[in-house]
């Protein structure tokens, strides 16, 4: 008797182990015309919207059937796993622009069909139609544009008192720090060398060879940020810190992009308000302080079994009514030119200082050299800033960094 | 005076002495461990030698029916009469011919080159729509998957090609001496009677060998690979030998972030694992010496941390030992600067270690709770009517019975700790970053790193390079200590 029930036992184990097996192996891929098994990414705030555009795509295409597969994936990181698990990775990904260039070169992003050249060359704005293009390719769909603004408690700060860094951090706002910002990001502090007058690979950007970094004006920019660390009333703040620090009354302003405002908004409440960025002293004269911008993108997995399909289905989440969507639900300024000129004025008020700000931004280079900048210039200036550099070796450390860039 | 100076130094020159011969020891076994290695390997490259004798003497010295079962499978079983269980030999061998020649083949070459065709893409220009047309090339780790099962395959048939052979010489032997070979029936039989064993363990040795077994080759020869985000499976990656180990131990940017991430795995496990444990021991100790009133109530204190999922209370840690969390913004409210405890390495390293005391310390004061309670309190009696002293008493009793109970759970909670994922994931995600390049942060385990490579930076061959070296470091550090251990030593004197 016990052993029939061992061997009954056994056999139960045995079937449940095929049984989970074969449930392994993947479903079967739309055979049939008109099926397909797609896999989107987007990030993670995202997720419920873009369900919703992915339902309004098949009431457009009723003929055919669709298996969604939606799948939160940071669009920092999207890039970077679509290159290294080509097969598993999402047929239609979202991302952000300075990813492009290892897309390119690793064979990961399938190029945009000619039929589709119009919408992003004669509809989206310059910055856009730029980033969206690698050596002169088309590669992506630019749907959303952005770049560094200032968010400030009203209640401790006034708009007059926002307009220069200096004015700000003098003022009396009864909070601990006056300002914070995460100074060991690169993508951050790298706005006072750019305010300072440094370039990265030439004016726009876009120039490979033209590296000069190690120059006089990024030595002038790391001076203001040695200055800025003696100041009491500044102060670096890690972002995951800053929507605590804001609610709490701990800093009355924070430098950030506008993937914060939601978590800032709800800080704040009502207290919340935005503004371009000061400007600051340099040479004894207020610059206009900028930042670097950059664009979010769709883009196609070359690896896709549907091309066509998912060509037209990234065209389609980037299309002027899905950046309506995104402008009024989630306030992502549009990169469609007409859009963009109606979210001028369109009251929202994240959008509008976005726009604001965009002339005095420096798109994020999509080289894959800026890998060798990202780091090294995040831990170099974040000791400039700590004082663990010292001003002697400045010069030595760009230098560094430069021939990083230069691929030496 | 001089007498307790004497006394004391004494005392030190003792504990020094004490030291130096576990580490004398330690190393001697260290030692022994390798040179008992090229012994080893002699015995069993004797025995695999002595296999082959037997193949040729059984092939020289048996019957048509063993000789035919070199070449056809289960002949031995035909020339006695066991029709179906030479059946069964004949079709598996038809079988893996047949696997071979359609497919084994072709996944055996597949794992030596690991894909010759590679992606490319053209534009259609028929199609007029200007679709990239992407043409998949050979997919690399599907040729290493198919290449380990055929390894395996090949392994599996030759294992039973020799007990065909095996079940000829025995047919042959028992037809000498006149015995009857077994029908299919009593063989049936035997699996549920005297085999049943057998019987019960094949499902689960198949299922060992196909989710556990399978999977490890598979990654383990990874590390023999340039599988990394440049070479993806879609564009070929290809064998490079032990370039990945070169990489990592030798002098480079990448050795550069291994050493100090595997100095700091270290140390971690060594404070980890030790402070936790003397610390539990402590509190035991504490909690169960005399004139404790409400026992039961401290005991009960200290587990509630256990009934806490331990990820939560990572997670609220790190919110409250945070920049603005609850406990800077108190200790600025008492005058002191506001600082990031977990902006730099060393505040950072602290504090992962402190907080793992709040989750370790319970369970060890538990284990230690139980085995004090178990000590024979006539043991101590009678050393306290020698003349015993409390330190004394603890020193000859209680840790020797700890030690000898506890001995294998140290050794486990050591390994365990070089490969605490949770507590650094989840407390520091291995930051502060900056000053170790690759991924890796200041409190960045080997594991944490092989995460962060895997998931983050798509280097699979460094990740399953990291992963061989750390299991070489564990398993070494288990067989000497646990060979060392008194528990293994003196297994007889427990009672």
């Amino acid at each position: 008797m016990k052993k029939i029930f061992a061997v009954t036992m056994m056999l139960i184990i045995a079937f449940t182990m095929c049984l989970s097996a074969t449930g392994c192996t993947p479903a079967e891929e739309g055979g049939e015309s008109g099926e397909y098994n797609l896999k989107v990414w987007c990030a993670e705030l995202d997720q419920t919207m873009v369900e919703e555009m992915l339902y309004n795509y098949e009431l457009a295409n009723p003929d055919n059937t669709y298996n969604w597969t939606v799948q939160t994936v940071g669009e920092d990181v999207a890039g970077t796993r679509v290159i290294s698990e080509p097969t598993t990775a999402a047929d239609v990904f979202s991302f952000a622009s300075d990813q492009l260039g290892a897309l390119v070169n690793n064979n990961a992003i399938m190029a945009v069909p000619t039929q589709y050249y119009s919408t992003i060359a004669d509809e989206q704005i310059s910055i856009a139609e730029v980033a969206a293009k690698y050596n002169n390719q088309y590669y992506a769909y630019p749907y959303t544009y952005e770049n560094c603004f200032l968010y400030y408690n009203k209640d401790l700060l006034s708009a007059d008192q926002v307009k220069s860094l200096e004015t700000l951090i003098s003022a009396n706002t009864g909070a601990e720090y006056n300002i914070g910002m995460d100074m060991d990001d690169a993508y951050y502090t790298s706005i006072f060398l750019f305010t300072a007058g440094m370039e990265l690979f030439g004016a726009d950007g876009q120039d490979v060879t033209d590296v000069d970094i190690a120059n006089e004006y990024a030595l002038k920019g790391c001076q203001y940020i040695a200055d800025l660390g003696s100041k009491a009333k500044f102060n670096s703040i890690a972002e995951e810190e800053q929507a605590t620090a804001l609610k709490n009354g701990n800093v009355a302003a924070i430098i950030s992009g506008p993937h914060m405002v939601e978590q800032f908004k709800t800080a704040l409440g009502s207290k919340y308000a935005v503004a371009k960025l000061p400007t600051i002293k340099l040479d004894g004269k207020d610059t206009q302080m900028v930042s670097f911008s950059g664009v979010k993108l769709y883009g196609v997995n070359r690896n896709t079994k549907y091309p066509e399909e998912c060509a037209k289905l990234a065209a389609f989440l980037a299309n002027y009514d899905n950046q309506y969507i995104r402008l009024t639900d989630r306030e992502f300024c549009p990169t469609n030119l007409e859009l963009y000129a109606e979210a001028e004025n369109s009251g929202v008020q994240a959008v509008e200082v976005v726009i604001t700000q965009a002339e005095y931004t420096r798109l994020k280079p999509a080289f894959t050299q800026m890998s060798s900048y990202w780091t090294p210039m995040g831990t170099f200036l974040g000791g400039v800033f700590k004082k663990t550099q010292a001003a002697s070796a400045w010069q030595g450390q760009l230098e560094t960094i430069e021939a990083g860039l230069l691929g030496n | 005076m001089t007498g307790s100076s004497n006394k004391a130094s004494r005392f030190f020159a003792n504990v020094g002495n004490k030291i130096a011969g576990w580490f004398r020891n330690f190393g001697r076994s260290f030692v022994g461990f390798f040179r008992k290695i090229p012994t080893n390997l002699k015995k069993f490259g004797r025995k695999i030698a002595d296999g082959f004798v037997r193949f040729g003497r059984n092939f020289a010295e048996g019957d048509a029916g063993v000789r035919c079962s070199y070449f056809i499978m289960g002949s031995g079983a035909f020339a006695h009469g066991q029709i179906v269980k030479g059946l069964g030999y004949l079709a598996i061998e038809l079988l893996f011919i047949l696997y071979m020649a359609f497919n084994g083949v072709g996944s055996l070459a597949g794992l030596v080159t690991l894909g010759t065709n590679f992606t490319y893409t053209y534009y259609d220009v028929d199609l007029g729509t200007g679709i990239e047309v992407n043409v998949p090339g050979d997919n690399s780790m599907l040729f290493l998957l198919y290449g380990v099962v055929a390894v395996i395959v090949v392994f599996a048939f030759i294992a039973v090609y020799l007990l065909n052979i095996r079940s000829a010489v025995a047919n042959y032997k028992d037809s000498v001496i006149g015995v009857k070979p077994s029908t299919f029936r009593q063989d049936m039989q035997s699996l549920f009677d005297k085999k049943f064993y057998i019987l019960l363990l094949v499902v689960a040795f198949a299922g060992v060998v196909i989710f556990t077994i399978l999977p490890l080759i598979f990654m383990i020869l990874i590390a023999f690979t340039n599988y990394d985000s440049a070479h993806p499976e879609t564009s070929g990656f290809t064998w490079v030998g032990f370039e990945n180990f070169i990489k990592l131990l030798g002098s480079n940017d990448l050795s550069s972030t291994f050493f100090p991430v595997l100095g700091w795995t270290i140390v971690w496990a060594i404070c980890a694992t030790f402070l936790n444990y003397f610390l539990g021991v402590g509190l035991a100790l504490l909690i169960n010496s005399k004139g404790i009133k409400g026992k039961k109530i401290w005991r009960l204190c200290f587990v509630l941390t256990i009934a806490i999922p331990q990820f939560v209370s990572l997670l609220l840690m790190r919110s409250m030992l945070s920049e603005f969390g609850p406990i800077m913004n108190l200790l600025v409210q008492l005058g002191f600067p506001r600082t990031n405890w977990f902006e730099t390495a060393s505040s950072a390293r602290l504090i992962v270690i402190s907080v793992n005391l709040w989750i370790g310390i319970p369970y060890s004061m538990l284990i230690t709770s139980g085995i004090l309670m178990n000590i024979p309190q006539d043991l101590y009696e009678s050393a306290r009517i020698d003349g015993a002293g409390k330190f004394k008493m603890f020193r000859k009793i209680t840790l020797p019975y700890i030690l000898f109970v506890t001995g294998p759970y140290l050794i486990t909670q050591f390994i365990g700790n070089i490969n605490n994922f949770n507590v650094i994931y989840l407390l520091t995600g291995g930051g502060p970053f900056g000053e170790l390049s690759q991924g890796a942060g200041s409190t960045s385990l080997l594991v944490t790193w092989l995460y962060s490579l895997t998931n983050d930076t798509g280097n699979y061959n460094l990740a399953s390079t990291i992963g061989i070296l750390t299991f070489i470091i564990c398993s070494i550090v288990s067989l000497i200590t646990y060979r060392r251990s008194s528990s293994t030593k003196n297994e007889e004197d427990f009672q």
